[in-house]
């Protein structure tokens, strides 16, 4: 509509009752948009470049609240000098602003991205919710950030080193959850934490990445996630303290090498088992071919695993598995509930593998199989696997078997970005990667 | 997906949802498309959506539109999966390209709606929690307010200005950059 002239108003024309009744016409019009919900017309307002949003201020007295109230959205897009910046950001209107999203928009691969404005530093003692990208964090030159009350925080593209990093985690007494992704200059991340309870880590390309993060201390993490796929060269996770941590994932086919005291995975595999981890309740990995060998393994290092999500990427081994894991069964309880396969391909190898938890999860509420694309699924075929998989005899009574088409499936890449943040920061929902399944 | 008690494998064969809007409309869809709302996935999972789903918000002229936009956004994809027949990567990501440019059009077109009927599509994205709608079409007020006056906004919109001189002095003194 911007491009449009300005004088398009089909939805009152279309209630008026003629053009020559011009001043009846203006005062009978409803204002249709002051009916619609604070939420809404503050994602409006949101969505609006700085100034516009601001200026909205000044329709009527049920717009003025509304810019303050809805996250303020610093898109200069590059048509303002760092001077007038530093003058919005010094605007008396924001003080006591609780979300800010601040990105510089520079281009990751500059070397010397520019400082954290000043103003912003003064703005911080009020933030609750703040993400930063696109700047430098000068370390040890007094203006360090002091974040009493942030409560969610994204650093993304920003160049910090490992002593700034730790200042500025320091400096967030309450932080309950914590993104980082893309960053420069911090190879190894150490957490200590009374208040996080989620941490999402994007290790990002090359050279540049995170490559150890360590939680040495964190009483109140729940959530570990490690987001996007591409990265090759290693990372290190680290956990050493974090009793309550009950959602993890997603580790890729071959990446991040993570330890737990003894444990030690790689990527997907399970490479020493030493230690159970009783409170991971929920963990999502990314196999090449379905393994049942590795996924028992890590059923036996995640004993009160609920909540499996698997994506494949290939046609699966042999998953034969009646002869080998006999007596096991016997004495072995899965406790899951829920196991989702995503690209599932109804070949033996993959129905053997999802046979073997419908006649032995004895919990199990619900399999989801989220089929490959590129075949044509009809109403037989999805016999035809209730067959294979012998749902009729499944263990538990409550099982529900849901195929789902392959839409759902393929998206998450694209939409992993935009979704990384909620799953970070969203902590009302239980299982963060429920959502990326759900994603539109 | 899950609609309990009527067999497993009656409940895996796309199963059928029935939508009723205000008026009294029935519009019969398939969960997929249903779930794209948060609000109707929540009843299916709690099991209240036998004898259909009531709508008491939404008109079935707006319903009507709510489920285009579903249907397309819900099944596009699993059309277009058809023509790939390659396992890598590269082909996973040019369909997808391919279907994204598609499902753009279609939000183009879809949006090409007088504003009362924009309204009603906010109201109901909102009401039915369908993040993706609610996000196209308030981008869509978005841009149409975008680098107007206030006064010009007003006019659009037929807001009467309530703010007294003096506080309307106070907004521009406060926040004096965005009106230079």
């Amino acid at each position: 509509m911007a491009t449009t002239a300005p004088d398009v108003t089909a939805g009152e024309l279309e209630i008026s009752t003629g053009v020559e009744e011009q001043e009846q016409q203006e005062e009978e019009a409803p204002d249709l948009i002051s009916c619609l919900p604070d939420g809404i017309l503050g994602d409006i307002v949101s969505f609006l470049p700085t100034k516009d949003g601001a200026r909205t201020q000044l329709l009527s007295r049920r717009w003025r609240p509304l810019w303050r109230a809805a996250p303020l959205n610093l898109d200069a897009a590059g048509d303002v000098g760092l001077d007038t910046l530093d003058g919005w950001l010094r605007s008396p209107a924001l003080a006591g602003l609780r979300e800010l999203e601040f990105h510089l928009g520079l281009p990751r691969w500059q070397k010397l991205p520019l400082p954290l404005p000043a103003p912003v530093v003064q703005l911080a003692s009020t933030l609750r919710v703040a993400s930063f990208g696109g700047c430098s964090f000068p370390e040890g030159d007094g203006s360090e950030l002091r974040l009493p009350v942030l409560e969610k925080m994204s650093l993304v593209d920003v160049r910090i080193s490992e002593d700034a990093m730790q200042d500025l985690l320091a400096g967030c007494p309450v932080l309950q959850s914590l993104l980082i992704g893309d960053n420069n200059g911090c190879s190894v991340i150490r957490i200590v934490s009374q208040s996080l309870r989620s941490i999402g880590v994007n290790p990002g390309p090359g050279a540049i990445k995170v490559q150890q993060l360590v939680i040495e201390y964190a009483p109140c993490l729940e959530r570990l996630l490690v987001l996007g796929s591409g990265f090759d060269v290693g990372m290190v996770i680290s956990v050493i303290r974090a009793p309550r941590l009950r959602v993890l994932g997603k580790l890729a086919a071959y990446e991040p090498q993570l330890e737990f005291g003894t444990t030690l995975f790689q990527g997907s595999q399970v490479v020493s088992a030493a230690m159970m981890v009783r409170s991971v309740k929920i963990l999502a990995i990314t196999q090449m071919d379905l393994c049942l060998d590795v996924v028992i393994e890590f059923l036996k290092c995640f004993p009160c695993l609920e909540t499996l999500y698997i994506e494949t990427t290939a046609a699966g081994e042999n998953n034969e598995w009646r002869r080998k894991y006999k007596d096991l069964v016997g004495t072995f309880d899965i406790r899951l509930k829920k196991l989702v396969l995503t690209n599932y391909r109804g070949n033996e190898s993959h129905f053997n593998f999802a046979k073997f938890f419908v006649l032995n999860a004895r919990l199990l509420q619900s399999m989801r199989l989220e089929l490959r694309g590129g075949n044509n699924y009809g109403s037989k075929w999805i016999k035809r696997q209730h067959r294979l998989l012998q749902t009729k005899d499944k263990a538990s009574r409550d099982a529900q078997f849901d195929f789902v088409p392959a839409y759902y499936t393929v998206n998450v890449h694209f939409l992993s970005d935009l979704v990384c943040t909620e799953q970070v920061h969203d902590l009302a929902i239980a299982d963060p990667f429920a959502g990326l399944h759900d994603w539109i | 997906m899950a609609s309990a008690g009527s067999g497993d494998e009656k409940a895996a064969a796309a199963a059928m949802i029935t939508l009723i809007s205000s008026d009294n409309e029935k519009f019969e869809v398939t969960e997929a498309t249903a779930t794209l709302s948060q609000t109707i996935r929540h009843m299916i999972e709690d099991g209240c959506t036998d004898g259909g789903v009531p709508l008491p918000n939404v008109t079935s002229k707006i319903l009507a539109r709510v489920i285009e936009y579903c249907k397309k956004h819900a099944t596009a994809a699993a059309g277009e999966e058809g023509s790939s027949s390659s396992f890598s990567d590269a082909a996973f990501l040019e369909v997808d390209r391919a279907f994204l440019e598609e499902l753009e059009e279609f939000d183009d077109a879809f949006l090409e709606v007088d504003r009362a009927t924009l309204f009603d599509l906010i109201l109901a994205a909102n009401y039915l929690d369908i993040k993706g709608l609610l996000n196209l079409t308030c981008q869509k007020v978005a841009d149409s307010v975008k680098g107007k006056t206030p006064e010009q906004i007003r006019e659009m919109y037929n807001i009467v200005n309530d703010l007294t001189p003096e506080e309307e002095a106070e907004i521009r003194r406060e926040t004096q950059w965005a009106f230079e």
